[in-house]
């Protein structure tokens, strides 16, 4: 259920010295929606040996309308992802996990709001982004986390995500998209502690129509709070290398 | 100023036995016993990291087409410099020099890479390319 | 003293590369190191700009390579000092000795840093009248203690013959799990770039390999406990007048700095010299390994920028090539062994 800006009066957020709404701090959703963006029930995990410690948890999802409008053509991609995500999800790799799917991880990232540029560190495998609070012109290349460009609308910062590669999902069951998606995002804050963000998907070769996600954002208040560190690359390593390492070594070897 | 040429021969020296090659051992991926031109045509390049990809369609002497992955560097100097994803298209053919991987995959390193007219991929060299160069005394 | 030998440098201008062809969609020409490579920095001092916060901005994008030795070459004795002529020539010689490339070199069997401007020459570099980064009379880094050395030696022992076994024998950086972004703050081989953020009450400085961000808050901090160990550290700032102040500990082990372990502590003074540079101090402690403390001081450069994302486990093509050819090498009778094998 998405919660509409319009339905209250616009939350007047507190300025930073230069007159902007200040969404700097450590921030965090409490969805399970990497596990499933759309409305889900709990289900069995992965792992018979992990029993309810890996369980999927239910959820009542972050799509607006809880519709993802696939094309026709790419049902058939959304069943296969389906049926092989305990396999094929990138996350399980360690992979940088694109955006919006950075946000609604269950980890914290921050926020650390310049003029020139914002930037958003992420704690899960180091993953960053510089926000160009300018105008740098287009992508060169692609790449996992997208190339941002933000901008002020009263309240509202807007990034415009391009450049993003065709690698990522936006779940763990196999939501995914091409190299034509162009993200919108839309951080508002709501309360003091409580902000507000929604991202606008649109892909032109996978979806008919443009579609939203959103979900709240809240603020890490206890003081000690810290983004630490978590290196995910070496926990995959066996999975990406273990087949060609030399018999007899490494974590499974019969001695 | 012969101070300093004894520094720099010291920092020659050091040069070589730079930890700079040490992230990535490339002998043990190529096999220097295995050297290969390929001239081909471009059908993609990753502009990826930690090294690009180079990826070409060959031509064998038997007429049939192999498709050759040439290991390059990390693009983000060129990115930074200009060049895009757009700059090296599909359909450009290039020759290549350099040794086949060790596993016999059709896999080698980009040390020479150049257009069919000889000129160079992306940057010239800084004037030490020549094979027969050696470090300063 | 350092600090007025650095004004100084700045004053009669840090030799600095600029970058060659701007913005080529073409090929640059080929052309041997020239004097229109080097390009004179802004000279004296710029009035020291603020954040809104009204503190020293820092932010924008720099280069951690300089032409700088680490230490100090030995038969310089104690020189802590070039004129600024010896200087400018001690960078340019510095920037035009390359490794060999020659048949049966390392660089042959590797893909042409040149060609795609990775080379230290193609690249801005920052430059001092200093000597060697490791400040002080001798310029070196200090002995390591007999334990430590045997420590790092019993490290090394167990790895070798087994350096292709599997990703877990390879380095950090091969693995794609860390290359140089904890402090002190050094160059990484190329992409020796960084990118400085401020926010209110934080400043965040990103390395571009492996994308690696340390978020320093400046309100002077406790430390985490010492249980939780980081391979970038537990940095905690403080503004000193116009300088930032930098206190790291909780290091694991893993990333160590030339030799360091876990009982690292690092103090950085970063702060700005000049329109176009940061004045970068740092001093090294590690009780368990050096028997005292030891610093170092260089300048970092401002680049254009900016950082491109180096996603690296992502496409790392190399480890597992490597491993493939190490498997390739033993089914043939040979043990894999990269440098041995061109006879180096």
């Amino acid at each position: 259920m998405a919660i509409s800006a319009a339905a209250q009066a616009p939350y007047r957020a507190p300025r930073t010295a230069d007159g902007k709404p200040d969404l700097n701090g450590i921030w965090q959703t409490t969805t399970t929606a990497n596990w499933d963006i759309q409305a889900h029930g709990a289900a069995a995990g992965p792992v018979f040996s992990l029993a309810a410690d890996f369980a999927v948890p239910p959820g009542p999802g972050i799509v607006e309308g809880n519709e993802i409008p696939y094309l026709p053509a790419m049902l058939d991609k959304r069943k296969q992802n389906l049926a092989n995500r305990f396999k094929d999800d990138p996350e399980i790799k360690c992979y940088l996990p694109g955006v919006p799917r950075a946000t609604y991880m269950p980890y914290p990232f921050q926020i650390i709001q310049g003029q020139k540029n914002i930037l958003i560190s992420y704690e899960y495998a180091n993953a960053v982004r510089n926000v160009d609070m300018g105008k740098p012109g287009p992508a060169p290349v692609d790449s996992w986390m997208g190339w941002s460009i933000g901008h002020w609308e009263g309240e509202t910062l807007v990034i415009d995500v391009t450049g993003l590669n065709d690698k990522t999902w936006f779940d763990r069951s196999g939501n995914f998209h091409s190299d034509a998606l162009h993200v919108t995002e839309r951080y508002t804050m709501r309360g003091p502690d409580v902000m507000m963000y929604e991202a606008t998907i649109e892909d032109p070769k996978t979806f008919s129509r443009a579609w939203k996600v959103s979900v709240p954002l809240y603020r890490h208040v206890e003081k000690n709070a810290q983004l630490l560190e978590f290196k995910c690359v070496e926990f995959a390593e066996e999975l990406l290398y273990g087949g060609l390492r030399k018999k007899g070594t490494g974590p499974n070897a019969v001695k | 100023m012969k101070k300093i040429a004894i520094a720099l021969a010291a920092l020659g020296i050091t040069l070589a036995a730079a930890p700079l090659w040490a992230h990535h051992s490339f002998a043990a991926e190529f096999d220097p016993q295995k050297p290969v031109k390929l001239t081909g045509t471009v059908t993609e390049m990753e502009w990826i990291n930690p090294h690009s990809w180079i990826h070409i369609d060959v031509k064998g002497p038997d007429g049939k087409v192999a498709n050759w992955m040439v290991e390059g560097g990390s693009p983000n100097a060129l990115l930074r410099r200009g060049f895009t994803k757009a700059s090296l298209p599909a359909g450009s053919q290039i020759v290549i020099e350099g040794y086949q991987a060790k596993d016999g995959s059709n896999r080698a390193n980009g040390r020479d890479i150049t257009f069919a007219d000889g000129k160079r991929l992306f940057l010239g060299s800084t004037g030490t390319g020549s094979p027969d160069e050696k470090p300063e005394k | 003293m350092s600090n007025r030998l650095f004004e100084i440098a700045s004053a009669i201008a840090l030799v600095s590369v600029a970058v060659v062809s701007a913005l080529a969609q073409s090929q640059s020409k080929s052309a041997a190191p020239s004097a229109a490579l080097f390009a004179k920095e802004g000279a004296g001092k710029a009035a020291a700009s603020r954040t809104p916060e009204g503190v020293p901005d820092l932010s924008g994008f720099y280069t951690t390579s300089t032409t700088v030795p680490f230490e100090r070459p030995k038969d310089l004795g104690a020189k802590e000092f070039f004129t600024p002529e010896e200087a400018a020539a001690y960078a340019k010689r510095s920037l035009a000795a390359k490794a060999p490339t020659g048949p049966g070199t390392y660089a042959d069997v590797h893909y042409d840093m040149a060609q795609f401007g990775l080379e230290k020459d193609q690249n801005k570099v920052s430059t001092s009248i200093r000597t060697s980064i490791v400040t002080g009379p001798e310029g070196r880094v200090p002995p390591v203690l007999p334990a430590a050395r045997q420590r790092q030696a019993a490290k090394q022992a167990v790895n070798r013959g087994h350096e292709f076994d599997g990703p877990e024998n390879r380095g950090l950086a091969e693995q794609c799990i860390y290359w140089n972004g904890a402090p002190p703050m050094t160059a990484g081989g190329y992409n020796s770039n960084i990118q400085i953020s401020q926010g209110k009450g934080y400043v965040a400085i990103t390395s571009e390999m492996i994308h690696e961000t340390r978020i320093i808050p400046t309100d002077n901090s406790a430390h985490l406990p010492a249980t939780v160990k980081m391979m970038i550290g537990d940095g905690r700032g403080h503004w000193d007048g116009d300088t930032l102040v930098i206190d790291t500990t909780n290091f694991s082990d893993r990333s160590s700095f030339r030799g360091s372990d876990e009982n690292l502590h690092v103090v950085e003074r970063l702060s700005r010299a000049d329109a176009g540079t940061l004045k970068y101090e740092f001093t090294v402690t590690d009780p368990t390994v050096w028997e005292k403390s030891w610093s170092g001081e260089m300048p970092i450069a401002k680049i254009d920028g900016p950082l491109f994302e180096y996603a690296c486990t992502e496409g790392n093509y190399g480890m597992r090539n490597n491993l493939s050819g190490a498997r390739a090498d033993e089914a043939k009778g040979i043990k894999p062994n990269g440098r041995a094998a061109l006879g180096e």
